[in-house]
């Protein structure tokens, strides 16, 4: 089955993001990049992985060039890691699921162990 | 090379100014057009090089990354691997040190050809560029 990966824009990246209680996985991708539909896999697996300890979303950086801007959107993918708002981590450029877990697991150490 | 550095790169390579495109098409369908069209819409100084096409939307287009009348602080790869391995060996021999391998023009032999030669290499990403204001003195 494939996740459906929930989708952010300028609009709802607060309340999606910001001020989630869950840690928060954003992959920041454009529907014309090569990368990001290799990506794209992974970022579904990995969402069900941890379907119960991060939220994982996605925004469009072509489509929502604001947003990319705010967040210094260079290149895609990129992935950023929230904890309680902030930007804790992120990863520029395609990886296997192994590199994107062990980030992950990383930022979820951050939750569990604060400061 | 960790996505650190590669994060670094990117952010180093979109402040530079002046790119070449190696592999620019006229096609729009073409990531090598649309590569080409997102630079010069972001207002980057941009000059295209392709062997077989002389214009792409009134913009000369060069034979060889040599031909450029500027020598571009980035030089954006949209060729087949074969082909940069090529152009990487050009941009040794002029003195070139930033390559941006678009996808499908990476090889391990390309990369570790950058690597070797001090050429930092940026893979694995696609450019995701924003419309800059540059300072007019920079030229």
């Amino acid at each position: 089955m494939i996740a459906q990966i929930p989708q952010v824009d300028g609009v709802t990246f607060h309340a999606q993001v910001l001020s989630s209680p869950l840690p928060v996985m954003v992959e920041f991708f454009s529907p014309t990049c090569p990368h990001c539909r290799r990506m794209q896999p992974i970022i579904e697996s990995t969402a069900r992985n941890y379907a119960d300890r991060v939220r994982v979303v996605q925004a469009n950086a072509l489509q929502d060039g604001e947003l990319a801007r705010r967040f210094q959107i260079y290149g895609v993918p990129t992935v950023v890691f929230f904890v309680n708002g902030t930007e804790i981590d992120r990863i520029v450029g395609e990886v296997p699921q192994e590199v994107l877990e062990n980030h992950l697991q990383e930022a979820l150490a951050r939750v569990t162990q604060p400061g | 090379m960790t996505t650190d550095d590669i994060a670094s790169l990117i952010a180093d390579f979109i402040d530079r100014r002046t790119w070449a495109v190696v592999g620019v098409s006229a096609d729009q369908a073409k990531f090598g057009y649309r590569v080409f069209k997102n630079l010069l819409e972001a207002g980057y100084r941009v000059y295209g090089v392709n062997p077989n096409v002389r214009q792409v939307d009134g913009q000369t287009i060069y034979p060889t990354l040599a031909d450029l009348p500027v020598r571009p602080e980035v030089v954006d790869l949209v060729v087949p691997p074969k082909v940069s391995q090529q152009i990487v060996q050009e941009c040794a021999r002029l003195g070139l040190t930033r390559v941006w391998l678009q996808p499908g023009a990476e090889s391990e032999a390309v990369v570790r050809f950058c690597h070797e030669h001090g050429i930092a290499v940026v893979y694995g990403a696609c450019a995701m560029v924003h419309k800059k204001r540059w300072p007019v003195s920079s030229g």
